[in-house]
């Protein structure tokens, strides 16, 4: 580098800025037009050449959309996504705690079931025929339960995963002092641990929290009764309701990624770090 | 438990007889014979290959070169373009596709209207099979892409730079450098994004439902969103069983593999 010269160094940082200009643009070009339209009346989405300003703007979609089905949607969504994060990252601290502390019978097991159902996960689709059909026969489908716990199950391993990655790097001097000092493991574990895997456990429970509000698939088949149903089942619901109405399927577009954008500009660290994390330590 | 115990309860429910969810008796292979050899699943596994395929090796061959990229930015820089680079995937599949959609493809978007006043042609890509199928794959591909950027990152970050710096003294150019070192030292995180994508393509029912909605015809009706279908719109569970258990059977291969790279090495740490 040092044998650039400062144009040399000039022109490779405009062209730097210009690529990241593009990608930014190709990013945020489909929300920044979807807001637009979700604005627009009816005859001002059909105008031709498309308008990203110089329209009057309204509310009425959103006014719309708020008042139907998807306003008690998202209420419930963000009641099983905080739901899960709290539950999923309690259940995860324990577990990864154990997993990497402790000794006990069938922990390699365990060790390995955990590593395998994190892409498991990800097959989410072909599980849903097979969990509906025993969820059914148990009797678990369209109960406030049933999305929490699917949610739960399809999360609890990543965030594990994440979690104990960064117990491992707490040297476990800090364990056994704090066990001369008269604690528990739960003790060490509350005193000592928690405090030290703080980031790590934000960045599980953001991943946790995107993934229960994003869930479609479980949410579309498993529950029947509108107050369990969850947001991305509520715009889908308008894809086949609106058919081209695009005012009011852009706003419900719009107001089931406005919580998922707030969590990217406030914590949008946490999140990198945990993907990062929870990925390729191998 | 709900992930387990179903990879094996799919296969036992494929031969059963199903009355709606309900197992009604024994049904042998034929919920099989239905959907695997009446229904023509030749088309549906070349389908699903183009549609897997294709969404790997376009976010692969994007990924990697923004991921490498990202890595020689300064700090500040780095955060905002990861953070640029990650923003379609905090959106659900549906939003994804639906804004994708409206935004590029629809006749009525800015993508039709950019097309049309630069070649003067009408852009409709949904209205034929080849175009809907790479719309979904543009539209999968977008979403993860910024997914692969960071796992890459992630490997790429910790390679050795007195090992490049070292290749650069002894003459090796850029080429030489990143096929023999960058891309062998990168295998196993390469490996690793390379299975988490192929497993979330293949799985992937919401994109080509929220874009195409399968069609037109059946042009993009994937494995995935075939199974979705049988199940829930044809209530056919036992068919719809049958397809589930020949993908977990190839989900379970990708999973052992993924588990022998990532846990080997780990458990008794």
């Amino acid at each position: 580098m040092s044998r650039q010269s400062a144009t040399q160094r000039s022109v490779s940082r405009a062209l730097v800025l210009v690529a990241v200009g593009m990608l930014a643009f190709v990013n945020l070009l489909p929300i920044v037009w979807g807001f637009a339209t979700s604005l627009k009346t009816p005859t001002d989405v059909f105008v031709s050449p498309p308008q990203m300003w110089g329209f009057t703007p309204t509310g009425e979609n959103y006014a719309n959309v708020i008042r139907g089905s998807f306003g008690r949607a998202f209420f419930t969504s963000i009641l099983y996504a905080l739901g899960t994060t709290v539950v999923g990252l309690a259940v995860t601290l324990v577990g990864a705690y154990a997993l990497d502390r402790l000794r006990f019978p069938g922990r390699r097991f365990v060790f390995y079931a955990m590593v395998a159902c994190v892409p498991l996960a990800i097959g989410a689709a072909v599980l849903v025929v097979p969990n509906y059909i025993y969820f059914a026969t148990l009797g678990w489908t369209n109960k406030w339960y049933t999305l929490p716990l699917l949610y739960l199950a399809l999360h609890i391993p990543l965030s594990t995963w994440v979690i104990k990655g960064s117990i491992e790097g707490i040297p476990t001097e800090l364990d056994q002092a704090g066990k001369i000092d008269g604690l528990s493991n739960m003790g060490v574990l509350f005193r000592i641990i928690l405090p030290l895997c703080r980031p790590a456990m934000f960045a599980a429970g953001i991943l946790i929290f995107i993934g229960a509000w994003n869930e479609f698939l479980a949410g579309s088949v498993m529950v029947r009764d509108a107050e369990f149903k969850p947001v991305q089942v509520a715009v889908y619901q308008y894809i086949t309701a609106f058919g081209r109405h695009w005012g009011p399927l852009t706003a419900s577009a719009i107001l089931a990624v406005v919580p998922m954008l707030l969590l990217l500009v406030f914590s949008g660290r946490h999140l990198v770090n945990g993907l990062m994390r929870g990925s390729v330590k191998g | 438990m709900v992930l387990v115990l179903p990879t094996i309860f799919a296969f036992g429910y494929s031969l059963m007889e199903l009355q709606l969810a309900r197992v009604s008796g024994f049904a042998g292979f034929a919920n099989w014979s239905r959907v695997v050899v009446v229904e023509g699943s030749v088309a549906l596994i070349l389908r699903t290959l183009a549609f897997v395929i294709g969404t790997t090796v376009l976010t692969l061959a994007i990924a990697f070169p923004i991921a490498l990229w990202i890595d020689r930015m300064t700090r500040g820089l780095a955060f905002v373009a990861q953070i640029i680079v990650i923003l379609p995937w905090v959106m659900s599949h549906i939003v994804a596709s639906l804004l994708f959609r409206w935004t590029w493809i629809e006749s009525l978007g800015l993508g039709a209207w950019l097309s049309e006043t630069l070649t003067g042609e009408r852009f409709s890509p949904l209205l034929t099979g080849t175009g809907a199928m790479g719309s979904i794959i543009a539209v999968a591909s977008w979403r993860t892409l910024g997914f692969a950027v960071l796992l890459l990152l992630a490997g790429v970050k910790s390679l050795d730079a007195d090992l490049f710096e070292a290749a650069k003294v002894d003459g090796a150019n850029a080429f030489q450098r990143f096929f023999h070192l960058t891309i062998p030292l990168l295998r196993t995180p390469l490996t690793i994004v390379t299975i988490v994508l192929l497993m979330s393509a293949l799985n992937n029912a919401e994109v080509p439902l929220a874009t195409t909605g399968g069609g037109p015809g059946n042009a993009t009706t994937t494995l995935a969103l075939r199974i979705y279908e049988l199940a829930f719109v044809h209530l056919d569970f036992g068919g719809s069983a049958a397809l589930a258990s020949a993908a977990m059977v190839v989900n379970v291969i990708f999973v052992v593999v993924y588990t022998r790279i990532v846990g080997v090495g780990e458990v008794d740490r």
